[in-house]
């Protein structure tokens, strides 16, 4: 029984090696990477000792949601006297200044969320204008060896080239190249509405009334008032044009 | 006269290791006991003489520092003999979660009875008068009907030898007389009985010979002609005085 | 061929019977907890998770049947045989003519599979839940739990060998806790090595080759990351031979142990 226990172990021995020299582990190590945010560096390092790296960075996630769809200043309205109120709300728009570290949070605990480089890099583009902001993150995404392989990689590169083009004033390119991101099966619904909104800033209504349409038929619940809004001006707009 | 279990200068020292320090604690000294084929040997002796640490090496539940123990002649252990062999314990427990007929079941399987389970169980349950209780679960058992239980587990497989440590302890006295009645029984079958006491009227009234246990060692081993002449109670104290 | 099937038929009914206390010890209720938590926290996600629910239900549902599957295998793993031999129902069972590892193999296959049931139980729940949300079927799910199983094997063995070795059950559980968690730290540590100096490097490097490699077996955290690409055999192999060898180590305690 003691050979073959000793068969055994020098057997795991060499399999382990074996798999260790075969297995290509998909996320970098934290060890050499500094988390952003200092006020969540046990949580994430309690997500990758325990295994669970990909479910901290949903919470990450949903921790940047909660940040971005909260009020950044608790001023009255001075209009109607009363805090946080309806006329208060600027869809995106703001300063929040740690939403670049928030998001870097999520795609350094788990590179392969699209979505939130899409997301944020969009935010901080379109709605915040801070578009440096907005490329360093997809940059990072980018040189990420990990990702490349990732069939979504693409994306990264069509947004790093729409913020590209809205920096160098290159307007029309830029809306291009927004028309083929908003195709995409996982466009978020923010970056349709941005498009929306620029849409209308060129007058073109009816193309503008076509995405409020299908924001509003999403059904996502943070549009959805606001695109029934959008629909109903651009109604008014174009019977007016025409 | 063939031999039915033979001990061979069996000792037992209990080791333990306690802050590096290493403490011994004698079981039993150069033990040296035949027990006969169709007889019944009582192993009498005080509390901590050595009793149940005999019948423990016996079983293989605990293992010598020197010596041996042979059951049919086979040097032990052996599991094939084990098949042989029906121990009942001086507290008999049992998985709680289980009916009185499933742990019979259990035991019946991991015996490997050959013949049909449930006729060996129902013979069984006869014999220790449980037939109302089987169905219960042992977790309403009382203490007679555990004892009932343990009983009935040892002579499931009809084993040619039984080992009971402390068979009357804790029994009232109808309990008393049924175990003596049962050991007669027994016997009469050709069964070989080996039983450890501290109950010398009941040890007098069954057994064929005795041997007395002090202090781990056997001073004497005597026969029923020894305690006709001599009050076997008499007997005992006598060996342990002197 | 005889006397082989008797010994199989008595390690299948140690497990049976493992199996039947361990459901008769309400462990199940664990996987219909985990369902009641799991749908109630699905409908607060729904309103928290933005455009990506489903993402955020796959993960959670995940993570908690491991987190679920782990408690059971360690708390149950590190009491089942120090709760037979303290309450004395073991030696009923060793004075019979069977072997004792015979009795410890039984043991440890009537844990995992008790574990297991419970596992697909939380999972027909959970992926009832991702159909319901539009989920798309995808195996990396099914690879994912096939691991995690590999996972609790491997546990299981661990709990069994520190319940042994340590005749503790709170120490038992508290090593086979840290194990776990160094298991998917591995990747760290050997960062780490490559940092140190020749004698603490080579100390490193024994307990690094010993902890599990957890990480082999983290599908969990790969589904999409596309970079999937690793011999999956010898992985699995390398994960049963170590279950092996601590399943005997225990053998080999537990054939010394004296009761």
């Amino acid at each position: 029984m003691k050979k073959f226990l000793i068969f055994v172990v020098i057997s795991t021995f060499i399999f382990r090696y074996i798999s260790e020299k075969k297995f290509n582990y998909p996320y970098y190590n934290m060890i050499g990477y500094k988390m952003p945010v200092e006020k969540y560096v046990l949580l994430d390092i309690t997500g990758i000792v325990f295994g669970i790296r990909k479910f901290v960075s949903d919470i990450a996630w949903i921790q940047l949601l909660q940040y971005y769809g909260s009020s950044e200043d608790t001023q009255e309205c001075n209009e109607h006297n009363h805090l946080h109120c309806e006329h208060g709300r600027n869809y995106g728009g703001g300063k929040y200044y740690d939403l670049l570290k928030l998001t870097q949070r999520i795609i350094r605990l788990d590179p392969y969320f699209i979505y939130a480089y899409l997301y944020s890099s969009a935010s901080l583009t379109w709605n915040l204008n801070r578009p440096e902001e907005g490329l360093s993150l997809l940059k990072e995404g980018i040189s990420n060896k990990l990702l490349q392989r990732n069939p979504e990689y693409w994306q990264l590169h069509l947004y790093t080239s729409a913020i590209i083009y809205k920096m160098t004033d290159k307007y029309y390119r830029m809306i291009d190249i927004l028309e083929k991101a908003v195709k995409q099966k996982n466009c978020p619904v923010m970056v349709k509405a941005i498009l929306a909104n620029i849409y209308k800033k060129t007058n073109n209504y009816i193309k503008s009334l076509n995405l409020w349409i299908e924001i509003y038929e999403s059904n996502n619940p943070d549009y959805r008032n606001y695109a029934e809004k959008q629909i109903n001006l651009l109604k008014e707009k174009i019977k007016l044009k025409l | 006269m063939d031999t039915a279990i033979k001990i061979c200068d069996l000792t037992k020292i209990y080791r333990k290791r306690h802050l590096g320090r290493l403490y011994t604690n004698l079981g039993v000294r150069n033990l040296s006991i035949e027990v006969y084929k169709g007889e019944v040997f009582g192993l009498l002796g005080l509390n901590g003489s050595g009793k149940t640490t005999t019948i423990k090496l016996i079983l293989g539940l605990l293992f010598p520092t020197e010596g041996s123990i042979y059951i049919f002649d086979k040097l032990m252990p052996d599991k094939k003999i084990m098949n042989n062999i029906g121990y009942f314990p001086e507290i008999p427990y049992f998985q709680r979660f289980l009916t009185g007929e499933e742990i019979l079941r259990f035991y019946s399987k991991l015996s490997c009875i050959r013949e049909d389970i449930q006729q060996r169980i129902n013979e069984t349950v006869k014999i220790v008068n449980l037939k109302q209780d089987i169905n219960k679960k042992v977790s309403e058992f009382s203490k007679g009907m555990l004892q009932r239980l343990g009983i009935a587990q040892s002579l499931l497989h009809n084993p040619d030898i039984l080992v009971f440590d402390e068979p009357v302890s804790g029994l009232d006295p109808l309990g008393i007389l049924e175990m003596r009645n049962l050991i007669l029984l027994l016997r009469s079958k050709g069964k070989t009985i080996f039983f450890s006491s501290h109950v010398i009227s009941e040890v007098e009234k069954v057994c064929d010979r005795v041997g007395i246990l002090h202090k781990g060692e056997l001073i004497k081993i005597i026969s029923q002609n020894d305690w006709k002449q001599k009050s076997l109670e008499q007997i005992f104290i006598d060996s342990i005085k002197n | 061929m005889t006397q082989l099937k008797i010994e199989m038929n008595q390690i299948l009914l140690i497990s049976l019977y493992t199996l039947k206390e361990n459901f008769r010890n309400r462990t199940y209720l664990v996987s219909i907890f985990f369902g009641v938590i799991t749908i109630i926290i699905s409908i607060l996600i729904d309103v928290l998770g933005g455009e990506q629910p489903l993402r955020i239900i796959l993960d959670f549902g995940l993570s908690t049947i491991e987190f679920f599957s782990l408690l059971m295998i360690v708390f149950i793993g590190s009491n089942m045989i120090l709760e037979e031999i303290n309450n004395k129902t073991i030696y009923l069972i060793l004075v019979r003519p069977i072997s004792r590892w015979y009795y410890l193999v039984g043991k440890y296959l009537g844990l995992l599979l008790s574990v297991y049931l419970s596992i697909i139980l939380m999972s027909i729940l959970h992926l009832i839940l991702l159909f319901l949300k539009g989920w798309k079927f995808d195996i990396l799910y099914f690879i994912s739990i096939f691991f995690l199983g590999i996972k609790i094997a491997i546990i299981g063995s661990l709990a069994i060998f520190f319940s042994l070795f340590s005749t503790s059950n709170i120490s038992s559980m508290i090593f086979t806790f840290f194990i776990w968690i160094l298991g998917h730290f591995v990747m760290e540590i050997k960062f780490l090595m490559k940092k140190l100096s020749l004698v603490p490097k080579f100390f490193l490097t024994i307990v690094y080759y010993i902890i599990p490699n957890f990480t082999f077996l983290n599908w969990r955290d790969y589904i999409g990351s596309a970079n999937i690409d690793f011999s999956v055999l010898y992985i699995f192999i390398y994960s049963v031979s170590y279950c092996i060898c601590f399943l005997f180590l225990s053998i080999l305690l537990f054939q010394h142990k004296e009761f």
